[in-house]
């Protein structure tokens, strides 16, 4: 699949930011990477997206506050928003409802830097699995191979460390460190090289993680597969 | 009570006091319950402490079709008909949960991190292992305690065999004690006792044998075990009164009590004993026969390794996962020392009346199914109660979604609707009887307008449509059409009624010192509730066939007649104070 336009979000009208938001971002795709025509595509900075990454339809890129960069092999889920977040409430009820708890308090300060300083920068390196219905807010870091489960909401600042995992619903305020497991509310959380030998227990380590990662692969490849046709079969239909 | 108002709570006759009276046994010192009798027939007072055991909400309650009651989680007893583990659904022959301490004797685990299943995973080829456990939500496996299993089955069996770090457990370490063990009880009898010095010398090329791993507590208790067995074994063969079925150590069998009330009654024969006895026991005095220094664990753990770090140490609720102790760790200090644990089983329970052993629920024999065959839930036979707040001008609001707290006024009447759902196929007739005064400290009034009345049976939606004709009759009869009128039913439908329950709550008064007690303003109101009701036979399905049994059975002759009579209290709210 090319650069092919992802479709706008349709809320985009009575809003003071329409003219950025509604600003198709230039995107660089990766040759083998599935950018769904489903996903959401907005703002006005740039957004660089690696080899064979699959963004699910329905997921939110967001490039108002800074650009985004996503790595190669990296799974993005669906309703996950990246780059959050969402510049304002009232257009885009159905988002901003699920979060709207969570979301006001990093809101302005987000804003006033996008205002001041330099677009902040939201990286996800590569092999990094994003599930359903988590929120990356601009400026954020995640770094290769790790994974956020669903409900999940990192803020603006927050670097989550290679191969971390960061369990369903839990909000990161503070860095996560490598190899670390964060569960619970939040509060708990666990090394996963921590054995009484540690170079051994690494060692163990890195083997269930390639195991992981082939599993996440294999999974990844079949769904671009599954995607592809269904937006192959979407567009034939809408020609007819 | 923390429950939403309004609130319906029944009370099992099975405590009501005049019940019990009726089945056991009277004497003259029943007076004083005989006071108490008097008092629970005029009113039932949700107040009195004992009321707080036999109120239960109707969906916890059964009924009995053949005493025609209804029975209450302590009026049945229970009787386990399979023991499954949850995780795999396979179910465990009761000697079998027994003896593995009724765990999933197959491969099901959960994490001592995070409790969570945990799933067989390959390390290395997918077919052939090896296997490690390992927990998809925390990320933990058994790698971390360094544990491979060779098999993707039986993993229970091959867990119990291998310690933390992969070798093998202490425990089935061939132990000089097992085969010893045998050989001395064997030959306990023929043998000459041997002295202390004799012993030493066997024992201690033995201690050399021995690996110096330290056993763990399981394997300790059972070497020692074995060594004082032994001991008594050899001091047995020199005294006759001490027989060898103390080695059983079993008080209750009949020789070893014989033994145990010798030792007080023949005094002279212990004298004699005590000089007879040459041989002395001995106590166990290497690691193989299960010694252990006790400043072993002090100068062990907390001195070789003085700093644990923090996030290495385990926390309470992880070590109480860990019980019991011959299958995890409950002694662990750190996170590497967690064992996975076995997946509790869960059992398929029946009830049956405790008076007369009618099942009143039976589940499906099907571990798969979580359907019941038979069950008897007493909503099937009692109408269930819904009330609400009148819909007047002035009236109370109706309950928000989240039924949060009801205040009332003192002083000023409320009005709320019952309604009445009939669940039986036939016509009851309800009576409802409440005191004008509840019980307790603050007597709030209390009137239900229409406190008799008809209900009409759970037929058939199609039926009713059918017999249309019926309806008038049955319908508006004693209808007040939505008002408030003494005597009359608020409304009425096909198989419900609902009345009106006026009440006028009481001020609280108290003084400035006093403290109300938890929850004192709340109204509870005890209905007692009458139903009759007869089985008729023109019933289709069920009724008939129940009917039909009883009479097969040569049971006393039944005239279709059923009579139900129970305390029903209702929390209708606060009073403001």
């Amino acid at each position: 699949m090319s650069s092919q336009p992802a479709s706008v979000a349709p809320q985009t009208t009575a809003s003071t930011t329409s003219s950025s938001s509604s600003a198709r971002p230039p995107v660089t795709l990766g040759q083998t990477t599935h950018l769904d025509p489903g996903a959401y595509v907005r703002g006005s900075h740039g957004i660089t997206i690696g080899e064979q990454t699959l963004i699910h339809p329905r997921a939110q890129l967001i490039a108002t506050h800074g650009p985004l960069s996503i790595g190669d092999r990296c799974i993005i889920s669906e309703k996950s928003i990246i780059g959050g977040p969402l510049e304002s409430p009232s257009t885009l009820p159905p988002a901003s409802g699920s979060g709207s708890s969570l979301l006001p308090a990093p809101q302005k300060p987000v804003d006033q830097d996008n205002d001041e300083s330099d677009p902040m920068k939201t990286t996800i390196y590569p092999n990094v699995y994003i599930h359903a219905y988590s929120r990356v807010h601009a400026g954020a870091t995640i770094k290769e191979a790790a994974v956020v489960e669903a409900h999940v909401t990192i803020f603006a600042g927050v670097t989550v460390g290679s191969h971390a995992k960061i369990c369903a619903g839990v909000t990161v305020d503070q860095d996560v460190d490598d190899w670390t497991v964060v569960y619970g509310n939040g509060d708990v959380k666990r090394q996963r090289t921590n054995g009484q030998s540690p170079d051994v227990g690494a060692q163990h380590m890195e083997v269930v993680e390639a195991m992981r990662l082939k599993a996440m692969d294999k999974e990844r490849e079949g769904t671009v597969a599954i995607l592809k046709m269904a937006a192959r079969m979407a567009t034939l239909a809408k020609k007819k | 009570m923390a429950l939403p108002f309004p609130y319906i709570f029944i009370s099992c006759p099975c405590s009501d006091v005049s019940n019990r009276e009726l089945t056991s046994k009277r004497s003259s010192r029943d007076v004083e319950l005989d006071q108490e009798i008097q008092d629970d027939e005029e009113t039932f007072d949700p107040r009195h402490p004992r009321s707080a055991f036999s109120l239960f909400p109707p969906e916890h309650l059964l009924y009995c079709e053949e005493c025609h009651e209804i029975k209450c989680p302590r009026c049945v007893t229970e009787e386990i008909n399979a023991t499954y583990c949850p995780d795999c659904l396979f179910e465990s022959p009761k000697v079998m949960v027994r003896g593995e301490g009724n765990r999933c004797p197959r491969n099901c685990f959960h994490c001592p991190i995070c409790t969570s299943q945990m799933i067989t995973a390959s390390v290395g080829d997918p077919k052939n292992g090896p296997f490690i456990l390992n927990c998809n939500y925390c990320m933990w496996s058994t790698l971390d305690v360094g544990i491979k299993f060779d098999k993707p089955t039986g993993i229970r069996g091959q867990l119990d065999e291998i310690a933390n770090g992969g070798e093998q457990k202490a425990a089935t370490v061939h132990s000089p004690y097992s085969y010893q063990a045998d050989y001395a009880r064997k030959s306990s009898l023929s043998r000459p006792p041997l002295s202390p010095a004799d012993r030493d010398e066997i024992a201690d090329p033995k201690e050399d044998s021995v690996s110096a791993t330290p056993l763990d507590p399981t394997a300790r208790f059972n070497a020692l075990k074995t060594f004082y067995k032994e001991q008594i074994t050899e001091s047995s063969a020199t005294d006759a009164t001490f027989s060898t079925s103390a080695l059983d150590m079993a008080y209750s069998s009949p020789s070893s009590l014989q033994r145990i009330m010798n030792l007080y009654t023949n005094k002279e024969g212990a004298t004699i004993r005590a000089r007879q006895k040459l041989t002395v026991m001995r106590e166990a005095r290497s690691a193989s026969e299960g010694f252990a220094l006790a400043a072993s664990r002090d100068s062990g753990v907390e001195s070789q390794s003085p700093r644990i770090d923090y996030d290495e140490t385990v926390t309470a609720s992880q070590r109480a996962f860990q019980y019991p102790s011959f299958i995890g760790n409950p002694a662990a200090l750190k996170v590497s020392e967690l064992r996975p644990m076995p997946t509790l089983m869960r059992t398929k329970r029946s009830k049956r009346c405790a008076t007369c052993k009618h099942i009143l629920a039976r589940p499906e024999l099907k571990i798969s199914s979580a359907r019941y065959r038979i069950k008897l839930i007493a909503l099937n036979y009692v109408p269930f109660v819904t009330i609400k707040p009148l819909p007047i001008a002035g009236g109370l609001p109706p309950p928000g979604p989240d039924g949060g707290d009801v205040i009332l006024t003192p002083g000023k009447p409320v009005q709320f609707i019952m309604t009445l759902r009939n669940p039986l196929f036939d016509d009851v007739s309800v009576s409802l009887g409440t005191p004008s005064v509840t019980p307790g400290r603050h007597g709030h009034r209390v009137t239900i307008l229409c406190p008799q009345f008809r209900l009409g049976k759970n037929s058939d939606a199609w039926d009713d449509a059918l017999s249309n004709n019926n309806q008038p009759d049955r319908g508006t009869g004693n209808i007040a059409g939505g008002e408030q009128v003494a005597g009359k039913l608020y409304d009425q439908g096909r198989n419900w009624a609902s009345v009106v329950l006026e009440i006028i709550p009481a001020s609280i008064v108290r003084q400035q010192s006093e403290e109300l007690d938890e929850d004192e303003d709340v109204i509870e109101i005890p209905i007692r509730v009458r139903l009759e009701w007869t089985v008729t036979d023109d019933e289709a399905g069920m009724e008939r066939r129940k009917r039909d049994t009883r009479l097969d059975e040569g049971d006393d002759i039944d005239d279709g007649k059923r009579e139900l009579n129970y305390w029903m209290v209702v929390g209708i709210g606060r009073v403001a104070c």
